[in-house]
């Protein structure tokens, strides 16, 4: 039924020939037509063009910027070879100023444990080591005497020696003497022991003692 | 025109016009089956072979012949069909005319099919049962129509025309020139009414083959004759006509019908005086299909 009502009307086809006729429209909306499109062209056109020179311009300073790193890569790895030549010659600098730095010399130090030696002990090692603390890059120093006693009392003896020697307290450092020895060798009557002499930077020393206060508490 | 009616400043006055291009066609066709009926190229085929129209050429409108609606390819339950149109150079220039004169075709429409609609639709609508002949004569050509119950069933060209009356014309008055005869044919002074069967004759020949055809085909009588366009001064070529046929002329009652069409006029026209002429105009405004809609619905 609605369908129908699209149709011609019965009995009366209409043979207008509306190609050739005229535009009679009291406001006259084709060039809106038209004007539109020519808008959206333009739009479009500039949009096309501002797009490509923003691909243009960017293209232009990458390659620059490429050119400026192939031209900088030769000086940047003598740079780099003159850097880790430098790191390496520094490390031998900082060996050599803790070297001269040091409060006394090994061989001092063999005098010095020898001369504090009581007459009835018998040394049977002697390390002296040297360490880099990590984080401040400070030296400390460390002892070890292994030796042989009859009575304990040497060993204490030789203990206070070495803990009173002004060689061994060297100024701003901290000097710590720990002795400890092994059961009585029944075939010999003597007693194996170490003695321990710890010479450090004064903080870490005192946060030891610190600790070793809070310990004692 | 701009005497006539009021332009109100616009360059054209929107008009709905009925044209009589020179080269329009009306031809009834029956196919053999439905299907051909829906086949385009085929009736493109007989367009051609059977009435000489080239598709190409001219402005070809399918109606279905029962009720005058745009046949549908796809849908179309008819066998009977009606061909229109008219040659494009001719549609292009009696537009070309129209827009001359002021005129903008709002619808164009051939005024030879609104009018046969118009006659169809008042057949049916006074439930005129008898078949009605419609015979419009213009200058060149003639078509005789025959509807019955609002269905066309005969479209036929006949090759006379007015113009070829105007020669019997002056070798029966021995007037000294065809235009001399022409000039007295459409004057009021000079009464034609005994002279009619002879100007007539070959004429009311086609006729009578076509009507005598018709009724021995389909056992039906024709009963009313109606001639549309010609003027007032030419009622004798009516009266000639139902006379040698034996047929009634049909005075449409206008009134009745276009109220039943919706179709009002101003106070001061009188519908009641107002003769066949009339008809081309009046079918100009009828929506058939939606007072059927009504109807069905």
């Amino acid at each position: 039924m609605a369908k129908n009502k699209d149709l011609q009307p019965y009995w009366r086809p209409n043979v207008r020939i509306s190609g050739t006729l005229p535009d009679i429209k009291v406001v006259r909306t084709d060039f809106i037509v038209n004007f539109i499109a020519f808008a959206l062209v333009v739009i479009t056109g500039v949009f096309l063009l501002q797009r490509e020179y923003r691909t243009f311009v960017l293209n232009r300073a990458i390659a620059s910027i490429q050119a400026q790193i192939a031209g900088s890569e030769a000086d940047n790895d003598a740079n780099i070879e003159l850097d880790t030549r430098f790191r390496d010659a520094a490390e031998y600098v900082i060996d050599l100023q803790n070297f001269y730095r040091a409060p006394f010399r090994p061989y001092e130090v063999i005098a010095e444990v020898t001369r504090a030696k009581p007459q009835d002990i018998l040394i049977t090692s002697l390390s002296f080591r040297e360490n880099v603390e990590q984080k401040s890059k400070e030296m400390s120093y460390s002892i070890v005497v292994g030796c042989e006693v009859p009575e304990l009392t040497i060993l204490n003896a030789f203990k206070s020696t070495l803990a009173e020697s002004e060689m061994l307290n060297p100024e701003n450092y901290v000097t710590t003497v720990v002795e400890s020895f092994r059961a009585k060798s029944e075939q010999s009557g003597i007693f194996p022991c170490t003695i321990n002499v710890s010479i450090k930077p004064p903080e870490k020393a005192s946060k030891k003692k610190a600790k070793g206060a809070k310990d004692d508490d | 025109m701009e005497g006539l009616v009021d332009f109100k400043g616009a360059a054209y006055f929107v008009s709905r016009c009925g044209v009589y291009p020179d080269n329009r066609f009306v031809r009834y066709y029956e196919t053999e089956s439905v299907n051909k009926a829906r086949d385009a190229q085929f009736l493109s085929t007989i367009l051609e072979s059977e009435f000489q129209v080239d598709p190409a050429l001219n402005f070809v409108s399918i109606l279905d012949a029962r009720d005058g609606s745009d046949l549908d390819f796809e849908t179309a339950m008819t066998r009977r069909i009606a061909f229109c149109g008219a040659a494009n150079e001719d549609l292009k220039n009696t537009q070309d005319s129209l827009l001359e004169y002021g005129l903008y075709p709002d619808r164009m429409e051939l005024s030879s099919v609104s009018t046969l609609g118009g006659l169809c639709d008042y057949a049916r609508f006074n439930s005129i049962d008898a078949p009605v002949l419609f015979f419009e004569l213009t200058s060149q050509a003639a078509t005789i129509f025959i509807q019955s119950k609002g269905q066309l069933d005969v479209a036929r060209p006949i090759p006379v025309g007015l113009d070829s009356i105007y020669p019997i014309l002056q070798r029966e008055l021995g007037l000294k020139d065809e235009s001399s005869a022409r000039k007295l044919f459409f004057s009021n002074t000079f009464d034609f009414a005994e002279m009619g069967p002879k100007l007539m004759r070959k004429v009311i020949k086609e006729l009578q083959a076509s009507t005598g055809f018709y009724e021995v085909q389909t056992g039906q009588t024709i009963e009313y004759l109606f001639i549309s366009i010609l003027p007032k001064n030419l009622s004798w070529v009516a009266k000639t006509i139902s006379e040698a046929l034996g047929l009634e002329i049909m005075q449409p009652s206008y009134e009745p019908w276009m109220k039943s069409l919706n179709v009002k006029v101003s106070e001061g026209v009188e519908l009641m005086n107002l003769g066949s002429r009339w008809m081309g105009l009046f079918s100009l405004m009828g929506e058939y299909h939606l007072r059927e809609e009504v109807a069905n619905g």
